[in-house]
């Protein structure tokens, strides 16, 4: 249903237009659409499809077609539609599609996205128009906190991530540690406070090296992070620049232990590395060959489904549209469908691929355990890390 | 919007002097010994834009235009290098020692400097031959709109993601494998997705640090597994050193090409005077085609370097490294080939060894995040000084 162009007018225009009742027989008083637990949940989906963090979009999206077809089997659960729309790794065009997809399409919930920069946009535009929304995968502190009660998210957040980097750090006794972080990226410079934090806390000692996103050329921080001579190099970026700044450093960083956060979980990771031999840790949701029997079964089902292994989005694509759908079941049955957002922060101990997870908190957001992968050839299982319960 | 204005971070870092210094340089030996890997990255980086720079200084000689294509050009050579890379297999040729691995680089390259030369001779004559004679404003904006197009072309046509670079893989007959294998030697593995698409991945069949013995060959040759392969990553400073090399080589041919045989007497005759060039007969329109063909020859060379140096390719490969060779052909002075060779240099170094000077002389952590603004910063101030670059001439426009 289009209600009006989305360049036109403020908020109170549309609610005048949404009042309406033959315009808009599904939107609330304050214009935004409403779910009446009746015809299908609208999902808008956000996802990075193309340009830097493509993978990230592809594998999130697969995931969430896996979680479709189970939910879809499943009784009771509500009849649902996805819309998806690409944010081509972008914050701008993120917020532009939250606007868009709220506006003209009328969806009932936003999901997406997964770089936390832009997963800022779509909370914004969703705090505005009072949609609830959740990201699978944004891991910054503040998204839940500054997106307000109507967000929420099913991974864990960097202030947790960061720790456990370090104490893994700290417990091999790598105890100097220059940091890497990307200027222009929330979730670098988030991860990197915390790994700094909890770092310096427990005795290490850090320096800190800077790029931008759009570098290609990271030989000014490979030598500078050479001339420290440190144990330990904490790279907090994307897998896209840090790929091939490990690859540029062969040589320079050789026999330097590694270590990053999830934005590094990546199938392209390896190959963008190259053959370096570099000792690579990264801290993530999930890891296909991990010893458990729910990550093996969906990693075994995603291969055969879509000819390659999955990584980290792929699961917490798959939860997050288990946990909406899971709440919107909730809500439809107590007769309350459009308190959808309190119903997804009453979430329990809903099972999901990457952990179980609650959503009771107050910043919406689960405490789950994490997997900490090696990256030798490819992405192999490294070793567990509880999460604090 | 609360949300817009706060920062997403409660306490960023504070920007200068953040963190404990791990290792302080001691006096002005671990200056200068910090310094040269700086410069010479510097050196390898400069290779890289004097080449493309060349493309630009040559075109704008002769026909006076501001070729904005030409970074797609390089663009195009890096994608053409990247599938001969991926795709041929010349691997697997049988030859000695790394002789297979130089053979897939070669053939890579002349196909991507061939490949560019072609495209540029293309656009040349589809896109700037028909508005030669309509100004150099109208021929200015038909370049950038060439390189729009090209730009939106390559992610049609491969993705607008970026793909990581094709390490070559050096084969080895189970037979010769070393008694302990000193990398993860791999063969291919088919299998089949529910929807019977069949799809080809790398698995480990001699892990590194495997002792390779009668036993395990066997049991492999039991398997059907008589070859396998290891990718061998190239270190940036090999790659470097060829860029050098291949520019210490192509410099003096160039000179050669221009200054000693018809087509060079040819394209000084038309740089000096197009109209009269033609009247005493030189085809003008083939000798702009071959300029066109020559200048991006050398940027599909340089298009394989960098993705080779720099480990990936994305359809905007070329437009910082083009915007900055832009620049290198300027501070050379446009229209000069040493100016176009000296001014990548001077570009590629200052965007290294100037940040590591503000860092270390004036305590800047963060130059390095700028440095791209630093040497832009560095143009502008070359061009006050010298408005028409180093090599330029100034010349009064005929009115």
């Amino acid at each position: 249903m289009r209600t009006r162009p989305a360049r036109f007018g403020s908020p109170a225009l549309l609610a005048a237009l949404a009042a309406a009742p033959l315009l808009c027989a599904g939107c609330g008083d304050a214009g935004r659409p409403v779910w009446d637990g009746k015809g299908p949940l609208k999902v808008g989906v956000i996802l990075p499809m193309t340009q830097q963090t493509a993978t990230y979009g592809e594998e999130s999206w697969n995931g969430m077609q896996l979680a479709a077809e189970d939910l879809r089997a499943r009784e009771g659960t509500p009849a649902f539609e996805l819309v998806l729309r690409d944010d081509r790794s972008n914050k701008q065009e993120a917020g532009n599609h939250a606007k868009a997809l709220i506006e003209t399409e009328q969806v009932h919930v936003l999901v997406g996205s997964v770089a936390s920069s832009n997963t800022k946009q779509i909370f914004m535009e969703a705090r505005e128009a009072g949609v609830p929304a959740i990201t699978p995968a944004s891991t910054n502190d503040r998204l839940t906190v500054e997106g307000g009660p109507l967000t929420s998210r099913v991974c864990f957040k960097d202030s947790f991530q960061g720790r456990l980097q370090a104490e893994f750090a700290l417990a091999r006794g790598w105890k100097r540690a220059a940091v890497v972080v990307d200027k222009a990226q929330d979730y670098s410079l988030g991860l990197a406070e915390f790994f700094k934090q909890a770092y310096e806390a427990g005795g290490g000692q850090t320096s800190l090296h800077y790029y931008v996103t759009e570098d290609t050329d990271f030989s000014s921080v490979i030598e500078n992070v050479a001339t420290q001579a440190p144990d330990l190099i904490f790279v907090a970026g994307y897998y896209e620049q840090i790929g091939p700044m490990i690859r540029q450093a062969k040589g320079r960083w050789d026999g330097k232990p590694i270590l990053g956060g999830d934005g590094l979980d990546s199938p392209e990771l390896p190959k963008l590395v190259g053959d370096t031999q570099a000792e690579i840790y990264l801290s993530t949701h999930f890891a296909a060959d991990a010893p458990f029997e729910r990550m093996r079964d969906f990693a075994a089902r995603y291969k055969s489904r879509f000819g390659k292994s999955p990584g980290a989005m792929a699961a917490l694509g798959y939860d997050v549209l288990l946990v909406l759908m899971d709440a919107a079941r909730r809500a439809r049955d107590a007769g309350t469908p459009d308190q959808l957002a309190q119903a997804i922060a009453q979430t329990q101990g809903v099972e999901g691929v990457s952990d179980k997870i609650d959503l009771t908190t107050p910043d919406r957001t689960p405490i789950k355990d994490a997997v900490i992968v090696k990256v030798d050839g490819g992405l192999k299982f490294h070793q567990a890390v509880p999460a604090p319960r | 919007m609360s949300l817009v204005a706060a920062p997403l971070l409660a306490a960023p870092f504070p920007a200068a002097g953040a963190g404990v210094p791990l290792a302080t340089a001691p006096g002005a030996v671990g200056f200068f010994e910090d310094l040269l890997p700086f410069l010479l990255n510097g050196f390898g980086l400069g290779a890289i834009f004097a080449f493309i720079a060349l493309g630009y200084t040559m075109v704008y000689g002769i026909i006076k235009l501001i070729n904005f294509a030409h970074g797609e050009f390089f663009m195009f050579g890096a994608y053409v290098g990247y599938f001969c890379l991926r795709d041929l297999e010349l691997e697997r040729v049988a030859l000695p020692g790394p002789l297979p691995i130089v053979l897939d680089f070669l053939v890579a390259l002349t196909a991507a400097a061939f490949a560019a030369g072609l495209l540029a001779v293309l656009t040349e004559r589809l896109a700037y031959r028909p508005v030669r004679k309509a100004g150099r404003i109208a021929a200015l904006l038909t370049a950038v709109g060439v390189s729009l197009l090209l730009q939106n072309v390559a992610m049609r046509l491969w993705g607008a993601q970026a793909r990581a670079f094709p390490d070559p893989k050096a084969w080895s007959r189970v037979a010769d494998l070393p008694e302990v294998a000193r990398d993860d030697w791999h063969r291919d593995v088919a299998f089949h997705t529910d929807a019977g698409a069949e799809i080809l991945e790398p698995r480990v069949e001699v892990a590194a640090g495997t002792r390779v013995d009668p036993a395990l060959r066997e049991a492999l040759a039991a398997r059907g597994v008589d070859h396998v392969y290891r990718t061998v990553t190239l270190d940036r400073d090999a790659l470097q050193a060829f860029v050098l090399l291949a520019l210490l080589l192509w410099a003096p041919l160039l000179w050669w090409l221009v200054k000693r045989t018809r087509m060079g007497k040819a394209m000084r005759a038309v740089s000096e005077d197009p109209d009269a060039a033609r009247l005493m007969g030189i085809p003008l329109d083939r000798v702009v085609a071959a300029t066109f063909f020559l200048g991006a020859f050398v940027a599909g060379v340089g298009g394989v370097a960098y993705i080779a140096t720099y480990g990936k390719v994305f359809p905007l490969v070329g437009f910082l490294p083009g915007l900055k060779a832009f620049v290198a052909a300027v501070i050379g002075g446009i229209g000069s080939i040493p100016g176009a060779i000296l001014g990548g240099l001077i570009l590629g170094v200052t965007e290294m060894v100037l940040p590591f000077l503000l860092q270390r002389l004036a305590g800047w952590e963060e130059a390095f995040a700028w440095k791209d603004a630093i040497a832009f910063a560095f143009l502008i101030l070359v061009l006050v000084v010298r408005p028409t670059g180093l090599f330029g001439r100034a010349t009064r426009e005929k009115v």
